[in-house]
């Protein structure tokens, strides 16, 4: 145990002391917020200066009204015969084209400087400015209004027992599942062929093995490695955690991570070790194998689309939860960690169908150890080249 | 016996490469393993330290074969070899200490007279990919030597030394025989061998073509060996003679059991002037060239 943590350390210092790992580390989050602060900077600004222009006396025209609109007197809008050169006091025109009430084509003319954003943030005033002016005739103001936003719709569910209100923390751990197992796996799997292939071509693989035990190696590589790869992850999502119940809440979703039941936690965390060492073990196997770390690369990619492939049928799992697919990839241990999370929190596995998937999982996780073990037994010491099927067949049996 | 080797054999595939290999080393002595590349030195080094199961035979060390209780009373430095090249010089000799079963404390301080030793200090904290190949191999000694194991076991040790280094990896080397050290090491160059080995085995396609103390092996090979010093002419070939060698003016020849070496002399006088010749002793390289090479070797 003492050998395996000393490896574990080093792999970890030595991977976290690289400043590519620091870079994205502590720079995806910045990168990530930026770009959100960005949009919201943007998408605010867009307001403000229309704001601020129409305050500043700066007038919306609008030509060629059609009969049937009534166009709602405001301080702001003054309706035209035809469009005035725009200036200082005329901040856009909205002109109706001739042929408005089959193809719905209005003009905006503005000045070159402040057409695309007049375009945003003019859009849905003057989406309001057609409805209430098709319809005030026949809507009175709180009708309007309610024209103007749109509904509030709020999920519910029935059941034998009766209906019941959508609890939207059934969601919280598949999603952060997903995306965990996802990012952890990118990374770690990074670590892990790069660590192996490494030690393979700079020869430093035999003076490891003449000090401990291959076994020792490996686990030692998978704990500081998936140590890394986790520390990393765990970085990204405080930066989630922090977003996450602010995205929720402008959308009219409260989210408290108090509330997801606990066993959705547990099943999480015993899923994603399984995964998560299934996988280090496959690349270990992998990056023994390939003669460099591009080979390994290579040979490694259809192990990674393996793992990513439930999130394209994602939906349909979610739409039928106890169906064939979901049953398939639910006990084919490449995709089942996914698989069964979202069966899990989201629907009602009968209890025989959850411990054969984890049954499943937990064969293929010892599966894959087993295979790396041998594999790396046989790959480690062939220098610069990649063992012939021949030879791996011959130390598997 | 430190190291005992019995009826070892080894295959890859079809490859054989070890073939019912006997040997043993013995405590304080330094035995070299000889032989050209693929004749199953790194295999059987291999085998010693439990990185490949032997296929027949038996290998132990100190008796035992090779376990997890070993591990650190050796020190392996295989052929080939490198280093974590991003990594500091003292963060790689502090990994491969502990890993080796020295506490942190003792790491450090073994690295820093080790470092002072071999003339590397001031380059702790330089990455291994700074320093030159001769400095690398001196970082990769320390690693080997660092724990201070019992047995030795160096495969290709002297290999990309500059001269001063070779001399100071040597000088090295006969301190920890003095120390009581054991030493097996392996070289192709028959001159390192020759030079400090106590006893040495030839290995040629995964076999054992000679073993014992390198005066023995030559004393074995001496008869039917006669050195020549030519002053004009040159020594044809000839049905009576095994294989020769030429170097200048000196010509060695091994001849053929059934020559007589009277007559044989007789007929090369009538070939060249011959200014002298002797009955001699052959060299670790002759016997090597009749073991394992060629019939007739000229170097001209």
């Amino acid at each position: 145990m003492n050998k395996i943590l000393i490896v574990a350390g080093f792999e970890f210092m030595q991977t976290a002391k690289r400043w590519q790992f620091l870079l994205i580390t502590l720079g995806l989050p910045l990168f990530v917020a930026l770009i959100f602060w960005l949009s919201y900077i943007s998408q605010t600004h867009a307001g403000k200066s229309l704001d601020q222009a129409l305050k500043g006396g700066s007038k919306i025209y609008i030509s060629n009204v059609p009969q049937e609109l009534v166009i709602a007197s405001a301080p702001e809008v003054i309706v035209v015969d035809s469009c005035p050169e725009i200036s200082k006091k005329v901040l856009a025109c909205i002109r109706f084209a001739a042929d408005w009430n089959e193809t719905g084509k209005v003009d905006l003319i503005a000045s070159e400087q402040k057409a695309l954003g007049l375009a945003t943030s003019l859009r849905k005033r003057i989406d309001s400015l057609i409805r209430e002016g098709l319809l005030s005739s026949r809507l009175n103001a709180q009708e309007m209004q309610r024209l103007n936003q749109p509904p509030s719709i709020v999920l519910y569910f029935q059941n034998e027992h009766g209906v019941f209100a959508y609890d939207y923390h059934k969601l919280l751990v598949p999603v952060l599942f997903t995306i965990i197992f996802i990012l952890s796996l990118s990374t770690a799997s990074t670590f892990l062929l790069q660590s192996v292939s490494e030690e393979k071509e700079n020869r430093t693989m035999e003076i490891l093995l003449s000090a401990m035990r291959d076994t020792e190696l490996i686990s030692g590589k998978v704990l500081g490695l998936g140590s890394a790869a986790m520390t990393q992850v765990f970085v990204w999502m405080l930066g989630f955690v922090l977003i996450v119940p602010a995205l929720a809440k402008n959308m009219g979703i409260s989210i408290q991570f108090l509330q997801v039941p606990l066993s959705h936690w547990i099943l999480a965390v015993v899923v994603l070790g399984m995964g998560f060492l299934m996988y280090a073990a496959i690349m270990i196997g992998v990056g023994a194998l390939g003669a460099n770390y591009k080979d390994s690369q290579q040979m490694s990619s259809f192990f990674l689309i393996s793992s990513f492939l439930p999130l394209y049928v994602l939906q349909m799992v979610a739409n039928d939860l106890n169906g064939s697919m979901a049953l398939i990839l639910g006990l084919f241990p490449l995709t089942s960690p996914m698989v069964i999370i979202l069966r899990f929190c989201l629907g009602s596995i009968a209890m025989w169908d959850l411990l054969l998937s984890l049954f499943c999982l937990g064969l293929g996780m010892l599966f894959s150890i087993f295979m790396a073990v041998r594999c790396f037994r046989l790959g480690s010491l062939s220098y610069q080249r990649r063992p012939t099927w021949k030879e791996i067949r011959h130390s598997l049996w | 016996m430190v190291i005992q080797v019995k009826d070892f054999s080894k295959s890859f595939g079809k490859q054989k490469a070890v073939d019912n290999l006997n040997f043993v080393v013995n405590q304080g002595e330094i035995f070299g393993f000889l032989g050209r590349n693929g004749a199953g030195k790194t295999t059987t080094f291999r085998t010693l330290i439990g990185l490949y199961q032997p296929d027949q035979g038996e290998l132990l060390i100190q008796g035992h074969p090779f376990d997890d209780s070993l591990r650190n009373q050796i020190g392996y430095m295989p052929e080939e070899r490198g280093l974590y090249t991003r990594a500091t010089v003292m963060d790689v000799l502090l990994y491969m200490g502990r890993l080796r079963g020295l506490l942190k404390s003792e790491a450090l301080s073994r690295s820093q007279k080790w470092l002072r030793r071999l003339k590397l200090e001031g380059h702790e904290k330089k990455s291994i990919q700074q320093l030159s190949s001769g400095m690398q191999q001196k970082v990769q000694i320390i690693v080997t030597l660092m724990h201070e194991p019992q047995i030795l076991i160096l495969d290709e040790p002297f290999r990309g030394l500059d001269p001063v280094n070779r001399q100071l990896i040597y000088d090295c080397m006969q301190e920890l025989k003095r120390d009581g050290y054991t030493i097996l090491f392996s070289s192709h160059e028959i001159h390192e061998v020759e030079q400090f080995c106590d006893r040495v085995i030839l290995m040629a396609d995964g076999q054992a073509k000679a073993y014992g103390k390198v005066e023995d092996i030559r004393r074995t090979y001496a008869d039917r060996f006669i050195s020549l010093t030519v002053l004009s002419g040159e020594i044809m070939e000839h049905p009576g003679i095994e294989w020769k060698r030429v170097h200048g003016n000196t010509v060695e020849i091994r001849y053929k059991e059934d020559t007589d070496p009277q007559q044989l002399i007789r007929d090369l006088m009538q070939q060249a002037r011959i200014k002298r010749f002797e009955i001699a002793e052959p060299s670790l390289n002759d016997v090597f060239l009749q073991l394992c090479g060629d019939e007739v070797v000229s170097d001209e």
